[in-house]
Protein backbone atom coordinates (compact mmCIF):
# COMPACT_ATOMS: atom_id res chain seq x y z
CA UNK A 1 0.00 0.00 0.00
CA UNK A 2 2.53 2.58 -1.03
CA UNK A 3 1.80 5.52 -3.25
CA UNK A 4 4.90 7.07 -4.79
CA UNK A 5 6.96 5.78 -1.90
CA UNK A 6 4.71 7.32 0.75
CA UNK A 7 2.76 5.05 3.05
CA UNK A 8 -0.75 4.97 4.48
CA UNK A 9 0.45 6.60 7.69
CA UNK A 10 1.53 9.67 5.78
CA UNK A 11 -1.81 10.13 4.04
CA UNK A 12 -3.65 9.28 7.25
CA UNK A 13 -1.83 12.02 9.13
CA UNK A 14 -2.30 14.42 6.24
CA UNK A 15 -6.04 13.72 6.18
CA UNK A 16 -6.23 14.24 9.93
CA UNK A 17 -4.44 17.57 9.65
CA UNK A 18 -6.80 18.68 6.87
CA UNK A 19 -9.77 17.77 9.04
CA UNK A 20 -8.29 19.77 11.87
CA UNK A 21 -7.82 22.67 9.47
CA UNK A 22 -11.57 23.07 9.02
CA UNK A 23 -12.55 21.96 12.51
CA UNK A 24 -12.89 25.45 14.04
CA UNK A 25 -15.60 26.25 11.47
CA UNK A 26 -17.48 23.02 11.88
CA UNK A 27 -17.67 22.71 15.63
CA UNK A 28 -18.51 24.93 18.59
CA UNK A 29 -15.73 26.83 20.20
CA UNK A 30 -15.34 24.68 23.27
CA UNK A 31 -14.24 21.77 21.08
CA UNK A 32 -11.59 23.89 19.40
CA UNK A 33 -10.17 24.91 22.75
CA UNK A 34 -9.70 21.27 23.71
CA UNK A 35 -8.06 20.67 20.34
CA UNK A 36 -5.73 23.65 20.87
CA UNK A 37 -4.49 22.02 24.06
CA UNK A 38 -4.26 18.66 22.38
CA UNK A 39 -2.23 20.15 19.52
CA UNK A 40 -0.03 21.94 22.03
CA UNK A 41 0.85 18.65 23.70
CA UNK A 42 1.23 17.00 20.31
CA UNK A 43 3.73 19.70 19.33
CA UNK A 44 5.70 19.04 22.53
CA UNK A 45 5.64 15.29 21.93
CA UNK A 46 6.96 15.67 18.38
CA UNK A 47 9.63 18.05 19.58
CA UNK A 48 11.09 15.66 22.17
CA UNK A 49 10.67 12.82 19.68
CA UNK A 50 13.39 14.35 17.51
CA UNK A 51 16.05 13.82 20.14
CA UNK A 52 14.79 11.26 22.65
CA UNK A 53 12.60 9.25 20.30
CA UNK A 54 15.05 9.10 17.45
CA UNK A 55 18.43 8.81 19.19
CA UNK A 56 17.51 7.42 22.62
CA UNK A 57 19.09 10.43 24.39
CA UNK A 58 16.57 11.06 27.16
CA UNK A 59 16.05 14.80 27.52
CA UNK A 60 14.54 14.96 31.00
CA UNK A 61 14.86 18.71 31.17
CA UNK A 62 13.28 19.41 27.81
CA UNK A 63 10.95 21.92 29.45
CA UNK A 64 13.88 24.37 29.38
CA UNK A 65 13.19 25.05 25.69
CA UNK A 66 9.50 25.46 26.34
CA UNK A 67 10.45 28.01 29.00
CA UNK A 68 12.81 29.85 26.67
CA UNK A 69 10.08 30.08 24.02
CA UNK A 70 7.52 31.24 26.54
CA UNK A 71 9.77 33.99 27.87
CA UNK A 72 10.76 35.00 24.33
CA UNK A 73 7.13 35.70 23.48
CA UNK A 74 6.37 37.11 26.92
CA UNK A 75 9.23 39.57 27.01
CA UNK A 76 8.97 40.63 23.37
CA UNK A 77 5.21 41.23 23.63
CA UNK A 78 5.48 42.90 27.02
CA UNK A 79 8.42 45.21 26.39
CA UNK A 80 8.36 45.80 22.64
CA UNK A 81 4.71 45.06 21.91
CA UNK A 82 5.76 42.52 19.33
CA UNK A 83 3.02 40.65 17.49
CA UNK A 84 2.53 37.23 19.15
CA UNK A 85 3.02 35.37 15.85
CA UNK A 86 6.44 37.00 15.58
CA UNK A 87 6.92 36.11 19.24
CA UNK A 88 6.38 32.46 18.33
CA UNK A 89 9.01 32.74 15.60
CA UNK A 90 11.35 34.39 18.09
CA UNK A 91 10.66 31.59 20.58
CA UNK A 92 11.50 29.03 17.91
CA UNK A 93 14.72 30.84 16.98
CA UNK A 94 15.85 31.14 20.61
CA UNK A 95 14.89 27.51 21.26
CA UNK A 96 17.12 26.54 18.34
CA UNK A 97 20.05 28.75 19.41
CA UNK A 98 19.95 27.59 23.03
CA UNK A 99 19.58 23.93 22.00
CA UNK A 100 22.65 24.22 19.79
CA UNK A 101 24.67 25.84 22.57
CA UNK A 102 23.51 23.42 25.26
CA UNK A 103 23.76 20.40 22.95
CA UNK A 104 27.32 21.23 21.96
CA UNK A 105 28.27 20.53 25.56
CA UNK A 106 25.75 18.01 26.88
CA UNK A 107 25.51 15.71 23.84
CA UNK A 108 29.04 14.53 24.65
CA UNK A 109 27.55 12.74 27.66
CA UNK A 110 25.86 9.44 27.15
CA UNK A 111 22.97 7.61 28.77
CA UNK A 112 21.98 8.67 32.22
CA UNK A 113 24.68 11.39 32.36
CA UNK A 114 23.01 13.20 29.48
CA UNK A 115 19.61 12.87 31.16
CA UNK A 116 20.99 14.31 34.41
CA UNK A 117 22.69 17.19 32.60
CA UNK A 118 19.39 18.21 31.01
CA UNK A 119 17.61 18.24 34.38
CA UNK A 120 20.39 20.36 35.87
CA UNK A 121 20.06 22.86 33.03
CA UNK A 122 16.29 23.06 33.44
CA UNK A 123 16.65 23.73 37.18
CA UNK A 124 19.39 26.27 36.56
CA UNK A 125 17.24 28.04 33.95
CA UNK A 126 14.39 28.40 36.44
CA UNK A 127 16.73 29.89 39.05
CA UNK A 128 18.30 32.26 36.55
CA UNK A 129 14.87 33.52 35.47
CA UNK A 130 13.84 34.02 39.12
CA UNK A 131 16.83 36.33 39.55
CA UNK A 132 16.15 38.45 36.46
CA UNK A 133 13.90 41.45 37.18
CA UNK A 134 13.69 42.13 33.42
CA UNK A 135 11.75 38.85 33.13
CA UNK A 136 9.58 39.62 36.13
CA UNK A 137 11.49 37.47 38.62
CA UNK A 138 9.22 35.18 40.58
CA UNK A 139 6.18 37.23 39.55
CA UNK A 140 6.61 36.39 35.89
CA UNK A 141 5.14 38.46 33.09
CA UNK A 142 1.45 39.17 32.75
CA UNK A 143 0.40 39.78 29.17
CA UNK A 144 -2.67 41.42 27.81
CA UNK A 145 -2.98 39.72 24.47
CA UNK A 146 -6.64 38.93 24.70
CA UNK A 147 -8.66 35.94 23.56
CA UNK A 148 -7.42 35.00 20.07
CA UNK A 149 -8.50 31.40 19.62
CA UNK A 150 -8.26 31.33 15.81
CA UNK A 151 -4.71 32.66 15.84
CA UNK A 152 -3.75 30.23 18.61
CA UNK A 153 -5.35 27.37 16.80
CA UNK A 154 -3.74 27.92 13.41
CA UNK A 155 -0.34 28.72 14.85
CA UNK A 156 -0.14 25.50 16.83
CA UNK A 157 -1.67 23.61 13.92
CA UNK A 158 1.09 24.91 11.67
CA UNK A 159 3.77 23.93 14.19
CA UNK A 160 2.45 20.37 14.39
CA UNK A 161 2.20 20.10 10.61
CA UNK A 162 5.84 21.18 10.22
CA UNK A 163 6.94 18.70 12.85
CA UNK A 164 5.10 15.85 11.18
CA UNK A 165 6.55 16.64 7.77
CA UNK A 166 10.08 16.96 9.12
CA UNK A 167 9.75 13.74 11.12
CA UNK A 168 8.58 12.06 7.95
CA UNK A 169 11.35 13.53 5.86
CA UNK A 170 13.98 12.38 8.36
CA UNK A 171 12.61 8.89 8.90
CA UNK A 172 12.28 7.99 5.26
CA UNK A 173 15.71 8.89 3.95
CA UNK A 174 19.42 8.83 4.49
CA UNK A 175 19.17 10.87 7.70
CA UNK A 176 16.82 8.36 9.30
CA UNK A 177 19.06 5.44 8.49
CA UNK A 178 22.10 7.18 10.00
CA UNK A 179 20.08 8.18 13.07
CA UNK A 180 18.87 4.61 13.61
CA UNK A 181 22.51 3.51 13.40
CA UNK A 182 23.43 6.08 16.06
CA UNK A 183 20.63 4.87 18.32
CA UNK A 184 21.84 1.31 17.89
CA UNK A 185 25.60 1.81 18.33
CA UNK A 186 27.14 5.25 18.21
CA UNK A 187 30.75 4.10 17.78
CA UNK A 188 29.92 1.60 15.06
CA UNK A 189 27.95 4.34 13.28
CA UNK A 190 31.02 6.56 13.35
CA UNK A 191 33.14 3.74 11.95
CA UNK A 192 31.02 3.55 8.80
CA UNK A 193 31.25 7.30 8.27
CA UNK A 194 28.20 8.67 10.06
CA UNK A 195 28.95 12.13 11.45
CA UNK A 196 27.46 11.28 14.82
CA UNK A 197 28.10 14.57 16.63
CA UNK A 198 26.64 16.70 13.84
CA UNK A 199 23.52 14.54 13.46
CA UNK A 200 22.81 14.56 17.19
CA UNK A 201 23.25 18.31 17.33
CA UNK A 202 20.95 18.74 14.31
CA UNK A 203 18.21 16.74 16.02
CA UNK A 204 18.68 18.49 19.36
CA UNK A 205 18.47 21.82 17.54
CA UNK A 206 15.23 20.80 15.84
CA UNK A 207 13.75 19.62 19.11
CA UNK A 208 14.73 22.88 20.82
CA UNK A 209 13.26 24.91 17.97
CA UNK A 210 9.85 23.25 18.15
CA UNK A 211 9.73 23.13 21.96
CA UNK A 212 10.52 26.86 21.87
CA UNK A 213 7.71 27.50 19.41
CA UNK A 214 5.35 25.42 21.55
CA UNK A 215 6.39 27.30 24.67
CA UNK A 216 5.69 30.63 22.99
CA UNK A 217 2.18 29.45 22.13
CA UNK A 218 1.77 28.36 25.74
CA UNK A 219 2.62 31.89 26.94
CA UNK A 220 0.28 33.36 24.33
CA UNK A 221 -2.71 31.18 25.25
CA UNK A 222 -2.26 31.63 29.00
CA UNK A 223 -1.59 35.35 28.43
CA UNK A 224 1.33 35.30 30.77
CA UNK A 225 4.57 33.61 31.74
CA UNK A 226 4.98 32.32 35.26
CA UNK A 227 8.34 30.79 36.12
CA UNK A 228 7.25 27.84 38.25
CA UNK A 229 4.48 26.79 35.86
CA UNK A 230 6.59 27.36 32.75
CA UNK A 231 9.68 25.48 33.92
CA UNK A 232 7.66 22.74 35.62
CA UNK A 233 9.33 19.35 35.21
CA UNK A 234 5.81 17.97 34.75
CA UNK A 235 6.01 19.16 31.15
CA UNK A 236 9.19 17.17 30.61
CA UNK A 237 7.60 14.09 32.11
CA UNK A 238 4.42 14.46 30.07
CA UNK A 239 6.38 14.85 26.83
CA UNK A 240 8.37 11.74 27.63
CA UNK A 241 5.27 9.82 28.65
CA UNK A 242 3.58 10.69 25.36
CA UNK A 243 6.34 9.39 23.13
CA UNK A 244 6.95 6.33 25.29
CA UNK A 245 3.27 5.45 25.20
CA UNK A 246 2.81 6.32 21.54
CA UNK A 247 5.99 4.77 20.22
CA UNK A 248 9.42 6.40 20.18
CA UNK A 249 11.00 7.68 17.01
CA UNK A 250 7.95 7.09 14.82
CA UNK A 251 5.89 9.61 12.85
CA UNK A 252 2.59 8.38 14.26
CA UNK A 253 3.66 7.78 17.88
CA UNK A 254 3.77 11.35 19.23
CA UNK A 255 0.25 12.33 18.18
CA UNK A 256 -1.12 9.00 19.33
CA UNK A 257 0.66 9.40 22.66
CA UNK A 258 -0.58 12.97 23.03
CA UNK A 259 -4.18 11.88 22.49
CA UNK A 260 -3.88 8.94 24.87
CA UNK A 261 -2.22 11.02 27.60
CA UNK A 262 -3.98 14.35 27.15
CA UNK A 263 -7.63 13.40 26.71
CA UNK A 264 -7.89 11.30 29.89
CA UNK A 265 -5.84 13.82 31.84
CA UNK A 266 -8.11 16.60 30.59
CA UNK A 267 -11.04 14.63 31.90
CA UNK A 268 -9.37 14.00 35.23
CA UNK A 269 -8.22 17.59 35.41
CA UNK A 270 -11.77 18.83 35.24
CA UNK A 271 -13.58 16.00 36.99
CA UNK A 272 -11.17 14.48 39.47
CA UNK A 273 -8.80 17.37 40.08
CA UNK A 274 -5.25 16.51 41.06
CA UNK A 275 -5.22 12.94 39.85
CA UNK A 276 -3.80 13.45 36.37
CA UNK A 277 -0.14 12.90 37.23
CA UNK A 278 -1.02 9.77 39.14
CA UNK A 279 -2.89 8.48 36.10
CA UNK A 280 -0.04 9.35 33.71
CA UNK A 281 2.51 7.77 36.02
CA UNK A 282 0.41 4.65 36.27
CA UNK A 283 0.00 4.50 32.49
CA UNK A 284 3.76 4.83 31.90
CA UNK A 285 4.48 2.01 34.36
CA UNK A 286 1.91 -0.24 32.71
CA UNK A 287 3.28 0.58 29.24
CA UNK A 288 6.88 0.05 30.31
CA UNK A 289 5.97 -3.32 31.81
CA UNK A 290 3.69 -4.70 29.14
CA UNK A 291 4.32 -2.89 25.86
CA UNK A 292 7.80 -1.37 26.15
CA UNK A 293 7.88 -0.42 22.48
CA UNK A 294 4.80 1.77 22.84
CA UNK A 295 1.59 1.51 20.84
CA UNK A 296 3.11 1.87 17.37
CA UNK A 297 6.16 -0.30 18.08
CA UNK A 298 4.06 -3.08 19.55
CA UNK A 299 1.49 -3.10 16.77
CA UNK A 300 4.30 -3.28 14.23
CA UNK A 301 5.92 -6.19 15.98
CA UNK A 302 2.70 -8.12 16.51
CA UNK A 303 1.32 -7.87 13.02
CA UNK A 304 3.18 -8.28 9.76
CA UNK A 305 0.48 -6.45 7.83
CA UNK A 306 0.63 -3.44 10.14
CA UNK A 307 4.43 -3.33 9.92
CA UNK A 308 4.24 -1.88 6.43
CA UNK A 309 1.39 0.48 7.22
CA UNK A 310 2.53 2.14 10.44
CA UNK A 311 5.49 4.46 10.50
CA UNK B 1 44.48 4.37 -4.54
CA UNK B 2 47.01 5.93 -2.12
CA UNK B 3 49.62 4.29 0.09
CA UNK B 4 48.89 4.20 3.80
CA UNK B 5 51.85 4.82 6.08
CA UNK B 6 52.46 5.26 9.77
CA UNK B 7 55.57 7.25 10.58
CA UNK B 8 57.18 6.60 13.95
CA UNK B 9 53.83 6.34 15.69
CA UNK B 10 54.02 6.25 19.48
CA UNK B 11 51.20 6.01 21.97
CA UNK B 12 51.34 6.39 25.69
CA UNK B 13 48.52 5.44 28.04
CA UNK B 14 49.23 7.02 31.43
CA UNK B 15 52.92 6.10 31.54
CA UNK B 16 52.61 2.86 29.60
CA UNK B 17 54.24 2.90 26.15
CA UNK B 18 51.69 1.00 24.07
CA UNK B 19 53.49 1.85 20.81
CA UNK B 20 57.12 2.84 20.39
CA UNK B 21 57.79 4.58 17.10
CA UNK B 22 56.11 2.10 14.76
CA UNK B 23 56.55 2.70 11.03
CA UNK B 24 54.65 0.57 8.57
CA UNK B 25 53.72 1.02 4.94
CA UNK B 26 50.79 -0.42 3.04
CA UNK B 27 51.25 0.19 -0.70
CA UNK B 28 48.15 0.40 -2.89
CA UNK B 29 46.55 -2.98 -3.51
CA UNK B 30 48.83 -4.90 -1.18
CA UNK B 31 48.12 -7.07 1.84
CA UNK B 32 50.09 -6.52 5.01
CA UNK B 33 49.82 -8.79 8.02
CA UNK B 34 50.29 -7.39 11.52
CA UNK B 35 50.97 -9.98 14.18
CA UNK B 36 52.25 -10.08 17.71
CA UNK B 37 51.41 -11.49 21.11
CA UNK B 38 48.56 -10.14 23.25
CA UNK B 39 49.19 -6.59 24.36
CA UNK B 40 51.82 -5.94 21.70
CA UNK B 41 49.93 -2.89 20.40
CA UNK B 42 48.30 -4.28 17.24
CA UNK B 43 44.80 -3.05 18.00
CA UNK B 44 46.12 0.29 19.27
CA UNK B 45 47.90 0.85 15.97
CA UNK B 46 44.75 -0.05 14.05
CA UNK B 47 42.66 2.29 16.20
CA UNK B 48 45.11 5.12 15.59
CA UNK B 49 44.97 4.59 11.83
CA UNK B 50 41.16 4.51 11.95
CA UNK B 51 41.04 7.72 13.98
CA UNK B 52 39.57 6.13 17.10
CA UNK B 53 42.65 7.21 19.07
CA UNK B 54 45.22 9.94 18.59
CA UNK B 55 48.94 9.10 18.55
CA UNK B 56 51.14 10.70 21.24
CA UNK B 57 53.73 11.38 18.53
CA UNK B 58 54.31 10.40 14.93
CA UNK B 59 51.99 10.66 11.96
CA UNK B 60 49.59 8.63 9.86
CA UNK B 61 49.70 9.48 6.16
CA UNK B 62 47.28 8.50 3.43
CA UNK B 63 49.19 9.35 0.28
CA UNK B 64 50.21 12.97 0.86
CA UNK B 65 47.44 13.66 3.38
CA UNK B 66 48.05 13.55 7.09
CA UNK B 67 45.04 11.88 8.71
CA UNK B 68 45.95 11.28 12.37
CA UNK B 69 44.20 14.42 13.61
CA UNK B 70 40.91 13.64 11.83
CA UNK B 71 37.82 12.14 13.49
CA UNK B 72 36.96 8.53 12.62
CA UNK B 73 34.01 9.41 10.39
CA UNK B 74 36.16 11.77 8.33
CA UNK B 75 38.81 9.08 7.83
CA UNK B 76 36.12 6.73 6.52
CA UNK B 77 35.19 9.37 3.97
CA UNK B 78 38.82 9.42 2.79
CA UNK B 79 38.61 5.70 2.06
CA UNK B 80 39.95 3.93 5.15
CA UNK B 81 37.54 1.55 6.90
CA UNK B 82 37.99 -0.78 9.86
CA UNK B 83 36.12 -3.87 10.97
CA UNK B 84 35.53 -4.46 14.65
CA UNK B 85 37.24 -7.28 16.45
CA UNK B 86 34.02 -8.07 18.26
CA UNK B 87 31.29 -7.51 15.64
CA UNK B 88 29.13 -4.49 16.32
CA UNK B 89 26.14 -4.75 14.01
CA UNK B 90 23.25 -2.31 14.28
CA UNK B 91 21.22 -5.01 15.99
CA UNK B 92 17.68 -3.72 15.37
CA UNK B 93 18.29 -3.05 11.70
CA UNK B 94 18.15 -5.64 8.95
CA UNK B 95 21.35 -6.90 7.41
CA UNK B 96 20.85 -4.92 4.21
CA UNK B 97 20.04 -1.77 6.17
CA UNK B 98 23.28 -2.26 8.10
CA UNK B 99 25.24 -2.34 4.87
CA UNK B 100 23.16 0.43 3.40
CA UNK B 101 24.20 2.85 6.18
CA UNK B 102 27.81 2.34 5.14
CA UNK B 103 26.94 2.84 1.45
CA UNK B 104 25.23 6.15 2.20
CA UNK B 105 27.60 7.58 4.78
CA UNK B 106 30.87 6.16 3.48
CA UNK B 107 33.09 7.59 0.86
CA UNK B 108 30.60 7.33 -1.97
CA UNK B 109 27.93 9.39 -0.18
CA UNK B 110 25.07 7.85 -2.13
CA UNK B 111 21.94 9.77 -1.15
CA UNK B 112 19.23 7.68 -2.80
CA UNK B 113 17.81 4.98 -0.51
CA UNK B 114 16.88 2.59 -3.29
CA UNK B 115 20.29 2.78 -4.95
CA UNK B 116 22.05 2.23 -1.64
CA UNK B 117 19.89 -0.81 -0.85
CA UNK B 118 20.69 -2.26 -4.28
CA UNK B 119 24.38 -1.74 -3.66
CA UNK B 120 24.01 -3.37 -0.23
CA UNK B 121 22.31 -6.37 -1.85
CA UNK B 122 25.12 -6.67 -4.39
CA UNK B 123 27.76 -6.77 -1.64
CA UNK B 124 25.76 -9.20 0.47
CA UNK B 125 25.44 -11.59 -2.45
CA UNK B 126 29.20 -11.28 -3.09
CA UNK B 127 29.65 -12.40 0.52
CA UNK B 128 27.13 -15.20 0.15
CA UNK B 129 24.61 -13.63 2.51
CA UNK B 130 21.61 -13.12 0.20
CA UNK B 131 19.39 -15.26 2.37
CA UNK B 132 20.08 -13.10 5.42
CA UNK B 133 19.46 -9.68 4.01
CA UNK B 134 16.01 -9.05 5.46
CA UNK B 135 16.76 -10.55 8.86
CA UNK B 136 17.61 -8.34 11.82
CA UNK B 137 21.38 -8.29 12.26
CA UNK B 138 20.95 -9.50 15.83
CA UNK B 139 19.81 -12.89 14.51
CA UNK B 140 23.04 -13.60 12.59
CA UNK B 141 25.63 -16.14 13.72
CA UNK B 142 29.08 -14.95 14.84
CA UNK B 143 30.60 -15.85 11.48
CA UNK B 144 27.82 -13.99 9.64
CA UNK B 145 28.29 -10.99 11.88
CA UNK B 146 31.97 -10.97 10.98
CA UNK B 147 31.04 -11.07 7.32
CA UNK B 148 28.65 -8.22 7.92
CA UNK B 149 31.56 -6.23 9.37
CA UNK B 150 33.47 -6.87 6.16
CA UNK B 151 30.42 -6.03 4.03
CA UNK B 152 30.03 -2.70 5.83
CA UNK B 153 33.71 -1.88 5.41
CA UNK B 154 33.52 -2.66 1.69
CA UNK B 155 30.26 -0.72 1.42
CA UNK B 156 31.93 2.48 2.55
CA UNK B 157 33.84 2.36 -0.74
CA UNK B 158 37.14 2.17 1.13
CA UNK B 159 40.32 1.34 -0.72
CA UNK B 160 42.18 0.63 2.51
CA UNK B 161 40.52 -1.92 4.78
CA UNK B 162 41.74 -2.64 8.30
CA UNK B 163 40.72 -6.13 9.37
CA UNK B 164 40.83 -6.64 13.13
CA UNK B 165 40.86 -10.38 13.81
CA UNK B 166 38.17 -11.27 11.28
CA UNK B 167 39.53 -14.78 11.07
CA UNK B 168 39.70 -15.40 14.82
CA UNK B 169 37.32 -17.73 16.58
CA UNK B 170 36.31 -19.65 13.48
CA UNK B 171 36.34 -23.42 13.09
CA UNK B 172 38.90 -24.77 10.63
CA UNK B 173 36.19 -25.27 7.98
CA UNK B 174 34.90 -21.75 8.50
CA UNK B 175 38.45 -20.45 8.35
CA UNK B 176 39.06 -22.15 5.01
CA UNK B 177 35.80 -20.79 3.62
CA UNK B 178 36.60 -17.31 4.88
CA UNK B 179 40.06 -17.31 3.31
CA UNK B 180 38.60 -18.44 -0.02
CA UNK B 181 35.90 -15.83 0.23
CA UNK B 182 38.44 -13.13 1.02
CA UNK B 183 40.44 -14.06 -2.09
CA UNK B 184 37.30 -14.01 -4.23
CA UNK B 185 36.35 -10.55 -2.97
CA UNK B 186 39.86 -9.29 -3.56
CA UNK B 187 39.49 -10.49 -7.13
CA UNK B 188 36.33 -8.40 -7.64
CA UNK B 189 36.91 -5.35 -5.47
CA UNK B 190 40.37 -3.81 -5.37
CA UNK B 191 41.59 -2.63 -1.98
CA UNK B 192 44.67 -2.75 0.23
CA UNK B 193 44.28 -4.77 3.40
CA UNK B 194 45.95 -4.55 6.77
CA UNK B 195 45.22 -7.80 8.53
CA UNK B 196 45.67 -7.94 12.28
CA UNK B 197 45.60 -11.45 13.61
CA UNK B 198 46.38 -13.26 16.77
CA UNK B 199 46.30 -16.57 14.94
CA UNK B 200 49.10 -16.76 12.38
CA UNK B 201 47.52 -19.16 9.89
CA UNK B 202 45.32 -16.77 7.95
CA UNK B 203 47.92 -14.00 7.89
CA UNK B 204 50.68 -16.21 6.58
CA UNK B 205 48.36 -17.49 3.84
CA UNK B 206 47.03 -14.10 2.71
CA UNK B 207 49.66 -11.47 3.41
CA UNK B 208 52.48 -10.56 1.05
CA UNK B 209 54.43 -8.97 3.87
CA UNK B 210 54.18 -9.30 7.64
CA UNK B 211 55.09 -6.90 10.44
CA UNK B 212 55.68 -8.29 13.90
CA UNK B 213 55.09 -6.19 17.02
CA UNK B 214 56.29 -6.95 20.50
CA UNK B 215 55.62 -4.70 23.49
CA UNK B 216 54.79 -1.82 21.18
CA UNK B 217 57.89 -2.03 19.00
CA UNK B 218 58.38 -3.45 15.54
CA UNK B 219 60.76 -6.39 15.88
CA UNK B 220 60.61 -7.84 12.38
CA UNK B 221 59.24 -7.26 8.91
CA UNK B 222 59.40 -9.40 5.80
CA UNK B 223 57.64 -12.02 3.75
CA UNK B 224 55.67 -14.59 5.76
CA UNK B 225 58.42 -17.08 5.15
CA UNK B 226 61.17 -14.75 6.38
CA UNK B 227 59.17 -13.81 9.44
CA UNK B 228 58.42 -17.33 10.66
CA UNK B 229 62.11 -18.17 10.44
CA UNK B 230 63.26 -15.01 12.18
CA UNK B 231 64.98 -15.81 15.50
CA UNK B 232 63.62 -12.75 17.32
CA UNK B 233 60.07 -13.54 16.21
CA UNK B 234 60.29 -17.13 17.28
CA UNK B 235 61.59 -16.09 20.68
CA UNK B 236 59.24 -13.24 21.29
CA UNK B 237 56.06 -14.22 19.58
CA UNK B 238 56.00 -17.96 19.93
CA UNK B 239 57.76 -17.98 23.26
CA UNK B 240 59.95 -21.02 22.61
CA UNK B 241 63.13 -21.90 20.66
CA UNK B 242 62.79 -23.26 17.15
CA UNK B 243 63.94 -26.73 18.12
CA UNK B 244 61.65 -26.94 21.17
CA UNK B 245 58.41 -28.78 20.77
CA UNK B 246 55.42 -26.35 20.81
CA UNK B 247 53.62 -28.27 23.57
Amino acid sequence: MRIAGLGVTFFGLLALMLLLLILPFAFPFSTSVIVINLLFYTALAYSINFITGMTGYVSFGHVVFLGIGAYALGASADVYGLDPVLGVLLGAALGLVFALMIGLVTLRFRGVYFAISTVVIALAALNIVLELPQLGGSQGIILNLGFQPYSWYYTIWGIVLFEMLITYYINRGKLGLGIRAIKSDEDAARSVGVNVSALKLYLFGLSGLFAGAGGAVFAWTTSGVFPYETFSLNFSLQMLAMIIIGGVGTALGPILGAVVVYLPSYYFLTVAIGTQLIIIGFAVVVIALFIPEGIVGTLKRRSASLRELLE
Amino acid sequence: MPTLRTEAVSKEFGGVQALKGVTISLPAGSTLGLIGPNGSGKTTLLNIIAGLEKPTSGAVMLGETRIDHLPANAIVKLGVAKTHQIPRPFAEMTTRENVSVAVMYGRRRIKDTKRSLNEADRLLSLLGMDARRDLPASSLTVQEKKRLELARALATGADVILLDEVFAGLSSDELRDSIQLFRKIRGEVGFSALIVEHVMGAVLTLAERVVVLEEGAKIAEGTPDEVVHNEAVIRAYLGFEENDSPG
